[in-house]
Parts: C-alpha cells; sequence; structure tokens
C-alpha cells in the first residue's frame, strides 16, 4: 500500500480548523470520526512487510503483527491451517441480523418465488444514511412477529412442496429435503445435531399432518431460525481467526447481491475454493454479472447520498403544491434510474455520478425540470439538461429535496451533506440553545437569514465549514427547482470549499461543485471508506484506515469505480479474517 | 394470506370468537422461560365456624388435635403441602381487650379477609361507604396483579344467599364496596368460558367442535415445535457468540417468548399457560336454572360445580385471585343428605352442649373441608413446571370463628408452597399474634411489597412460613 497517499489523506484536520475556531457555544466534541488520529492506530502498518495489507497482500510467513492465529479450518476445511497474514487489521466479529431487503431477497430465493415477499416488516433504522450497520439490527417482539407470520405464509402458500416418491419413503425424502434446504437456508452444512432436530421437527408435525405438511414446518422454522436471520462470522476457534469458506460466501454474497449465497458460492465453499483473494475475486465478478447486484450497488449510492428512504419525505403543500406523493416517486424513480445508468451502462465511477450531464425525465420530469418532454409518457429516457443548472447526483431533485426543510431550502443540511457525507469530515453536534435563525419573510433571502451564522461568533466556527458550502447550492429551492430568484431578489449562489485535501476554493453554483467533488481525491477516498463501512455493516476503524487507503489507491486514480471498490473490499485480508471478543 | 390463518379465521369465525376461548388447549411449557413463576392466591371461607374442639372446648388440646383423621380427612394424603396455623388471634386477644367491635359473625369475616376493625357496624344493609375504604387481601393482589389475566380476581361461592342478611356473605371489599360471591353455575360459565356449550344442553357433553379442537390443537402445537427449536438454537448460538452479542440474543429470545404466548390457546388469560394439562370448561353437571331456598341438599352439586369452575378459571389461567365462600356465614341451612336436620348457625352456638349436635355440626364442617380438599388435590394433580400448580399457590383456608363467636385463638390452613415460599407439611402455633400477621405474609409472599395489612395496629411483622 502507499503509505504516503494515506498520509496525505490524513495531514489535514478541517475538523480541528472547527474546534480551534470556536468560541464556547460550539466545542462539542466530535463524535465518532478520529480522523488523522494515527498515533492511536495500531502499529500493524508499521510491521507489514512486503505483502502488507494491499489488495493481494495474503501474507504467508508469521509475522510480527498483533493478529496472528493459527486456527484449524471448520466446515470445509479439513485442517488447513491458516495464519491471519502479518500485519493484517482484523476487525471485530459481528453478529448481523438481515436487513429487511436482504432477508425478503433470501426467502425469495430460498423458496425460487417470482418476487420478493409482500408481508410487512419493520423499517430498519438508519445509522449516516445506511440500514445494515450490525449494532441496530435486532429482533425485537414486533419483528419477530412479523417473521413468524411472513414465514408461516410463505411457507403455507408460496412453497412448493417436492413430491416424495413412494409414502414408505417419505423419512428419507424428509431427511433429504432437511439436508438440502437447511444448507441453502443456513449457507453452509448442518451439523448432525442440527439434521436430526429438524428430522424430528418434521416427524412431529407430521403426526399431525400429512408429508407436505411436515416438511412445510420445517421451511417455516429454518425461514425464521436465528442461523439464516444473522450472518454469522464467528469462524473457526481460536482468538483471531480465519472465517469459514461458508462465512466468506455469505459475506460476499450479500455484500455484492444483497441475497443468500447461490449454488456456485456453496460449491466454491463445499470444495474450500474460497480461500485466495483471487478465488474471491472470481466469484466477485460473476456476482457483478448477476442482476441482484444492480439493485444492491444502487442502494450503496442511495445511501451514501442520504436519500434510501424518502417514501415519508414530505415538503410544506403550501410552499411546494407542486411536490405531490406522484412527483415524489418520480423524481426517486429518476435518481435510481440514473444511477443504475452510471454503474452499469457507464463507467461505474463515484466521478461519473456527480459529473454527468444527462438524467433521466419523462412527461411528469420534464416541465419540473425545465426540458422538453421526450415524449414517451412516464417512461424515463436519457435528456441531457441544461449544463448550467444540473449535473449529477447532487443536482437532481431527489438528492437536494432530502436535504432540505420542508418549507424551504437548506443550506446547512446540504452543507453538511456534502463535508460530512461526501468528503466524510465530521463536524460536532450543534451546541444547546442555539439560537433560531429566522423565518422566511419577504424581502429577505435564504442566504441572508443564514448570514447570522458568520456574523455571530458562537456559530461561525463550525458554520464557516457548512454554510458556505450549501450557499453554492441555493439555486435549488425545498424540492430542488432551479431558482434565478428569491424573494425578489437574484440568488447568490456563490460559494466556498475550505478544509478539505485537495479541492478548496471558491465556486458558483451546484454544477461547479458537483465539478469539484467529482474529481476529489478526498472524496473518493470517503466515498471508498463508505463502502467498506457498508460491507462490514459498523463503522470504519481507525486501525482500518489503512485498509481503506490501500483499498482506494489504486482506484482514485481514475473517477472511482464502484464495482471494483467492491470487489477490491472482498479481495482485503479483513474480509476473510476476523478478531473475536 | 395463508391457508392456515384462513382456516384459522373461518375456524373461529364458525365457532365464534368465544367459542376459540372455550376450547381445550394444552398448556405450553414456558415455565423455564419465565423469569419469575407467577403465583396464585386462593382463599376459601368456612361458615361458623370449624370444629378442631371437643365440646368443652379444652383448648389443651388444640394443634395436636388438628390431625388428618377426623375433620381434615380430605387432605390426609397430601398433608405434606399444608401447614396448619394454630392459635391466631382477629386481632390478637392481646392487643383488643373486646371483641364486640367485630360484631360476631359478619365482622368477624370481614375482619378475616381484610384485617381492617376500624369499620364499626356493617349489620345494617345499606350504602358500602359503611365499609370505609377497606380492602381485603385479594383485593390488594387483584389491584396489583390483576391486570395479568382476564379476570383480576374471581369471588364465587354456593349458597351464601339464604342468611337474610347480607353481612353473611361480605368479606370481599374493594375500596369499601363489598364483592359478594357469584353463585350460579350456568352464568359463572358463561362469564368464564362465553360462547362455551354448557353441559346443562348438551346432556353433559363437552363443548366443542371436536374438529375445530383438533385443529387448534395441532396449531398450537405445531407452533410450540417450531418455538422450541428456534429457542434452542438462541441458546446455542448465546453459548458461543461474544459477550457483545449477548444482549441481542437475549432480545431475540425474548422476542420468541412473547411469540408463545401468542400461540392459539385457550384462557384468553395473557399470562403464561403450562404444560401437558388440558385447560377446558368443566362438566359442571345438569345445574338447576336457579339456586335458592335452604335446602341445602342442592349444595351437592353446586359447591363441587362451583369448585370445578374455579379450578378451571386457575388452570386456564383465567384469574390468579380467587376466593371461594363456603354458604353465608350465621345462616339457617340444613343438610337432610348429611342427616343433619338442625340449622347451620344454631349447631354453631349449641354443639358444645351435645355430643349429638356435635357429630352434626362436624358432618356439615367434615363434608365441606372434603370438598374444599377436592379442590386443592385437583391444584396438586396439575402439573407446572417441575411441580404442580399447587406448589405455585397459596390456598389460604380459614373460618371466621370458632364456638361461641371466638375470633381468638383460631384456626387457618395455608396449602401450597406459593412459589417456594412456604414450607408446607408442619402445624405451627402463632402463639397468639394477630392474623393480620399471616394476612401480610400472604401478601408479601405473592410480590405485594407491604408492611402491613388492614388495621396496621395489628400488625407485628410477616410469619415465617419458610
Amino acid at each position: 500500500m502507499s503509505r504516503s497517499s494515506h498520509r496525505s489523506f490524513n495531514a489535514r484536520f478541517p475538523l480541528a480548523l472547527c474546534l480551534l475556531s470556536v468560541t464556547a457555544g460550539c466545542t462539542t466534541t466530535a463524535g465518532g470520526d478520529h480522523r488523522g488520529n494515527t498515533s492511536s492506530a495500531p502499529t500493524n502498518s508499521d510491521q507489514a512487510g512486503p505483502n502488507g495489507t494491499g489488495p493481494n497482500g495474503t501474507g504467508t510467513g508469521v509475522g510480527g503483527g498483533t493478529g496472528v492465529a493459527a486456527v484449524a479450518m471448520g466446515a470445509g476445511g479439513s485442517g488447513t491451517v491458516i495464519a491471519v497474514p502479518p500485519g493484517a487489521v482484523v476487525g471485530p466479529t459481528m453478529l448481523r441480523r438481515l436487513t429487511n431487503i436482504e432477508y425478503k431477497n433470501t426467502v425469495q430465493s430460498l423458496l425460487s418465488l417470482p418476487n420478493n415477499p409482500t408481508e410487512p416488516l419493520q423499517t430498519d433504522a438508519l445509522t449516516r444514511g445506511f440500514d445494515n450497520f450490525a449494532a441496530t439490527l435486532t429482533v425485537p417482539p414486533a419483528l419477530a412477529k412479523q417473521y413468524w407470520d411472513l414465514s408461516a405464509q410463505e411457507a403455507a402458500n408460496a412453497f412448493v412442496v417436492p413430491a416424495c416418491a413412494a409414502s414408505e419413503m417419505e423419512p428419507q425424502c424428509a431427511s433429504a429435503f432437511v439436508g438440502t434446504f437447511g444448507k441453502r437456508a443456513f449457507r453452509r452444512p448442518l451439523s448432525p445435531d442440527e439434521q436430526n432436530a429438524y428430522e424430528a421437527l418434521y416427524a412431529d408435525q407430521r403426526t399431525r399432518a400429512d408429508y407436505a405438511g411436515g416438511i412445510r414446518q420445517v421451511v417455516q422454522t429454518m425461514l425464521q431460525s436465528p442461523y439464516l436471520l444473522y450472518r454469522f462470522e464467528l469462524g473457526t476457534a481460536g482468538s483471531d481467526r480465519a472465517l469459514t469458506p461458508h462465512e466468506v460466501a455469505t459475506q460476499l454474497s450479500y455484500l455484492v447481491t444483497a441475497t443468500t449465497p447461490d449454488d456456485a458460492l456453496l460449491t466454491a465453499a463445499d470444495a474450500n475454493a474460497l480461500l485466495t483473494p483471487a478465488q474471491i475475486e472470481q466469484q466477485a465478478r460473476r456476482l457483478l454479472s448477476q442482476p441482484a447486484s444492480k439493485p444492491n450497488l444502487q442502494r450503496f449510492v442511495l445511501s451514501f447520498a442520504d436519500t434510501l428512504n424518502l417514501d415519508n419525505l414530505a415538503k410544506d403543500a403550501t410552499e411546494y403544491p407542486l411536490f405531490t406523493p406522484e412527483l415524489r416517486t418520480q423524481v426517486q424513480a429518476e435518481t435510481a434510474r440514473f444511477i443504475d445508468a452510471i454503474l452499469w451502462e457507464g463507467d461505474g465511477s463515484f466521478s461519473s455520478l456527480l459529473s454527468a450531464p444527462f438524467s433521466f425525465i419523462n412527461g411528469k420530469l420534464a416541465s419540473f425540470y425545465g426540458v422538453t418532454d421526450p415524449g414517451q409518457g412516464d417512461t424515463l429516457i436519457k435528456t441531457s439538461l441544461n449544463p448550467l443548472e444540473r449535473q449529477g447526483l447532487l443536482t437532481q431533485a431527489s438528492v437536494l429535496a432530502a436535504h432540505s426543510k420542508p418549507g424551504e431550502s437548506g443550506p446547512v443540511m446540504r452543507g453538511k451533506f456534502v463535508r460530512v457525507g461526501l468528503l466524510c469530515q465530521n463536524l460536532p453536534a450543534p451546541p444547546p440553545n442555539v439560537p433560531q435563525v429566522q423565518p422566511p419573510q419577504p424581502g429577505l433571502t435564504t442566504r441572508e437569514r443564514f448570514a447570522q451564522h458568520s456574523a455571530d461568533p458562537a456559530c461561525a466556527g463550525c458554520h464557516t465549514l457548512i454554510d458556505p458550502l450549501g450557499f453554492g447550492l441555493e439555486n435549488y429551492d425545498g424540492i430542488g427547482q432551479f431558482r434565478s430568484t428569491e424573494s425578489g431578489k437574484p440568488v447568490d449562489a456563490s460559494g466556498s470549499v475550505s478544509g478539505t485535501v485537495d479541492i478548496d476554493g471558491p465556486f458558483t453554483g451546484g454544477v461547479e461543485l458537483s465539478t469539484k467533488l467529482a474529481v476529489s481525491l478526498e472524496a473518493k477516498q470517503c466515498i471508498t471508506e463508505k463502502a467498506y463501512s457498508w460491507a462490514f455493516g459498523r463503522a470504519v476503524l481507525d486501525a482500518e484506515r489503512p485498509v481503506v487507503s490501500a483499498i482506494a489507491t489504486p482506484l482514485v486514480a481514475t473517477g472511482l469505480d464502484l464495482r471494483e471498490v467492491m470487489v477490491a473490499i472482498a479481495k482485503a485480508d479483513n474480509f476473510r479474517f476476523r478478531s473475536f471478543h | 394470506m395463508s391457508r392456515s390463518l384462513i382456516k384459522r379465521r373461518s375456524l373461529l369465525q364458525q365457532l365464534g370468537a368465544a367459542a376459540f376461548l372455550a376450547t381445550p388447549v394444552f398448556r405450553s411449557a414456558i415455565v423455564e422461560a419465565q423469569a419469575k413463576v407467577p403465583l396464585r392466591y386462593v382463599a376459601v371461607h368456612l361458615p361458623s365456624g370449624v370444629s378442631m374442639l371437643n365440646r368443652n372446648g379444652d383448648l389443651s388440646v388444640k394443634g395436636s388435635s388438628w390431625d388428618y383423621d377426623h375433620y381434615l380427612g380430605g387432605l390426609k394424603d397430601i398433608q405434606s403441602d399444608v401447614v396448619i396455623f394454630n392459635n391466631l388471634g382477629m386481632p390478637t386477644g392481646n392487643v383488643v381487650s373486646s371483641y364486640t367491635e367485630l360484631e360476631g359473625h359478619g365482622g368477624g369475616m370481614r375482619t378475616m379477609f381484610t384485617g381492617d376493625t376500624n369499620q364499626r357496624s356493617g349489620e345494617v344493609p345499606g350504602a358500602g361507604s359503611q365499609y370505609g375504604t377497606i380492602n381485603s387481601i385479594d383485593q390488594l393482589l387483584a389491584n396489583a396483579f390483576g391486570s395479568n389475566t382476564k379476570f383480576g380476581s374471581l369471588q364465587l361461592g354456593a349458597i351464601t344467599q339464604t342468611n337474610s342478611n347480607p353481612e353473611g356473605r361480605r368479606c370481599l371489599f374493594k375500596n369499601g364496596t363489598a364483592l359478594e360471591p357469584v353463585e350460579d353455575p350456568n352464568a359463572t360459565f358463561a362469564r368464564l368460558f362465553p360462547g362455551a356449550t354448557t353441559p346443562a344442553a348438551s346432556s353433559g357433553t363437552m363443548n366443542a367442535d371436536p374438529k375445530a379442537t383438533a385443529e387448534l390443537v395441532a396449531l398450537h402445537d405445531a407452533g410450540k415445535s417450531r418455538l422450541d427449536q428456534l429457542k434452542a438454537e438462541i441458546l446455542a448460538i448465546k453459548a458461543i457468540a461474544g459477550t457483545d452479542e449477548q444482549s441481542k440474543l437475549d432480545l431475540h429470545l425474548t422476542s420468541l417468548r412473547e411469540l408463545e404466548n401468542s400461540l392459539p390457546q385457550v384462557g384468553a388469560g395473557t399470562g403464561p399457560i403450562f404444560q401437558g394439562v388440558t385447560c377446558a370448561p368443566p362438566n359442571i353437571g345438569n345445574q338447576g336454572a336457579s339456586n335458592n331456598g335452604n335446602s341445602s341438599d342442592d349444595i351437592q352439586e353446586l359447591g363441587p360445580a362451583m369448585l370445578e369452575l374455579m379450578y378451571q378459571a386457575i388452570n386456564c389461567d383465567l384469574t390468579r385471585i380467587a376466593t371461594f365462600q363456603w354458604m353465608s356465614t350465621g345462616a339457617n341451612n340444613i343438610f337432610p343428605f348429611l342427616n343433619v336436620n338442625e340449622s347451620h348457625h344454631g349447631l354453631e352456638h349449641s354443639w358444645q352442649d351435645d355430643d349429638q349436635l356435635k357429630a352434626s355440626y362436624d358432618r356439615i364442617q367434615t363434608w365441606l373441608m372434603l370438598q374444599t380438599s377436592t379442590f386443592i388435590k385437583r391444584l396438586k394433580s396439575t402439573p407446572e413446571g417441575n411441580g404442580s400448580v399447587l406448589d405455585n399457590t397459596v390456598v389460604f383456608v380459614a373460618s371466621e370463628m370458632w364456638g361461641g363467636h371466638q375470633h381468638d385463638e383460631f384456626i387457618a390452613l395455608v396449602a401450597g408452597k406459593a412459589g417456594g415460599a412456604i414450607n408446607p407439611g408442619r402445624t405451627l402455633d402463632a402463639q397468639g399474634r394477630p392474623h393480620n400477621d399471616l394476612l401480610l405474609s400472604l401478601v408479601n409472599m405473592m410480590g405485594l411489597n407491604v408492611t402491613a395489612v388492614g388495621d396496621p395496629k395489628y400488625v407485628t411483622g410477616p410469619l415465617n412460613l419458610g
């Protein structure tokens, strides 16, 4: 890996600017981010040998790093001993509950359903825009009941029980079914005890139902089994440990396709063929070619754009009568289609997401964006937009509306989104008792009202890092429509970027800001970090920042191909090893 | 919608939702999963004293005379589950110089279950305010724990109306309002098991459509099998998961336990139902439409029927707090079926005078205790967890006085272990301590953390029954 590039991303501390310049009103410490705090990181990277922690850094020797462990492989491993590579940064094991999307995809796959089950599941909480952070994914009573009902309904109505050739063969048929279905459901072969338990469950139900009823009982139970609901990362015995091949398969499958491993992946795990980065890369690329990877990576982009759950986004109907649920649906569809186009019809890069001069417009969106109706009804058609007004994700209505207040634009929300969401810089929480910015009134622009932030020294320390970013987006109102005037005055969309590694300086308008971000190494590093965080369902550890840098480094020279980011994460040593606490 | 849900819904519509409640169900095994075993309090009132003394009133034989060969014969084979309390005071003669304030039978039974003495008179039927704000201990418990079950508490009885003076049946109070017992088996059946067909209307056979019943039982059992498997898996994971994940798994386990409580089952109680026993409306025999009059022969049917209803209410977890009143105290019932044609009240005041009268009196009291014993044995024979329902119950049996309107040095029985709070199989000499101390002990062992019940003047502290 390139340690120098790692350092370069951490050499400057924009947060320190905020903290140093704040007055008593803004002294809250940063929440969670320890960017640049390299002194506290374990020294693994310093001890890394030639193999280091780079994408291909599978060490083979016994190193002096902190995470060396020789562990026996579990299922499928038959005695192979795998040492944690020297210098590898090993993250903690976790019990990750499937997200709702992952669970429904899984059930659909296991039962060979044409569509996702439609039964409701309570909404997964978002953490930093992501719905897959392990800490929040639990099984409270309400959700357990929903799993209970869903599994009952799907097992009874949707699942087709394979026929058993002859009634006298039923126990053997059931046993075989438990083995094959169980392996797919649990993503690993059942242990003998588990096989017996599920055969007994079948036999028990068979006393009160027919053969199919007995099989459905097995299915219904497995669909809500903790072995299905949680992604296990228990690996094999020992302190720091290698994940089992089946655990690697599971992690890879959910990372790329948000569903349970397919047969090819399970077969690879059975054959112990998910050991090397090359083997994993081969599978990752195969999965990226599967249709399921499309909505999954789309969700990743929506997540880092903090626009994952917009279904309840409401606007002040008096101020924005245009923003009906129908329009909201349309702008969401626009963004989704746009992301797919960049990822799968273009170069798949972060840069393109922020710099593409087109979007996808239909009859309902044409007037909203002030372009000619492409004339194909509701179908979204690739359309060039006014290059002075629109360019890429940041200037799309869904993203802008999501980062606005109900009845007005949101320079603070938008500025914060850029700094925290796209540059991964953290800001302190606002101090208590902040004075209210004066409400909208005729004759005063939003920018003028928020000028108080720079005038009041209690606010200025932090808001000079926020507001100048958001002011540059003032050409877009609270629902993302372009405006040249506000309150009878021309909009002042001049802004400035400060405290960054590589894009400091003035800009005017969303297009110029997007262009800056699209080429920013810091932004690309940030998105890589978010992808890593998404892959592991938790915040990035300090000690892992070199790993993230190593993943990003080969990719930031171009536009940061998000598909390649996923492959690189899967190839990293961290993907296969865990520290057990 | 799933086929099974459709089936269940149509089944319910077919039966009527109420009938669902009346369908037998097998208790599920969640005792081990309960953080705290549910406890039950049952009181039984025997009227007009208990004949533990010979007719000379020889106090020296008390205690030793309370063997299981006579009056308590029905309890002989479960005496290891019973504590005999000897020499309780109401309030203790050591504290109160005059018992006149207890006003004989009515005041006695009122005080017996409330521990209160400062209310006066009450002999005059009328507004509840005459009782102030007193609460019987069952109502203290119901107030604290009654929301756990469909019926916070039950007040049942048999032939309690024969005494024209309502004080003869008023021993339970809620904030000064008397709660008189219900004694119509048919009405009680309908209240406890709404929609179920009464045995009277179906020639004594049980109610529900057997096919529908079987389907519900199958639904329950299949669900329980799934939950057992899921719980076992969580526990297996807990054994190998790191400390960080334990709380997550504990929450999951809690969620599964809540699901277990929601399995289709009879009883409508929100509390746990227990293993291995069918809860069902009882066969209460062919009861008449109404019951009145002094012909206490009816009690042969009514008493056991009402006790069986009380048993099933507990068995089905419809309630955990119940009181049963045998007849009204101070009433002139006769008992031809026991060859007793003297009035009960008359015997109370005369049994010490004559061996023949005492024999008659004994026959009544022995018969009443025998029925009560049958009820207690039903609890004893109902499995729960590793023991019986009786192990998690306290049955408090008492009368308001013994011969000659005496309230001191009286006897009480306590059956059951109350979840381990009681170490039974003993005779305990209370040494004249006020019976409020026993009442306090009872509510304490049910989990109600108070330091006094009733009139605090007569509380010296809980008795140790452990």
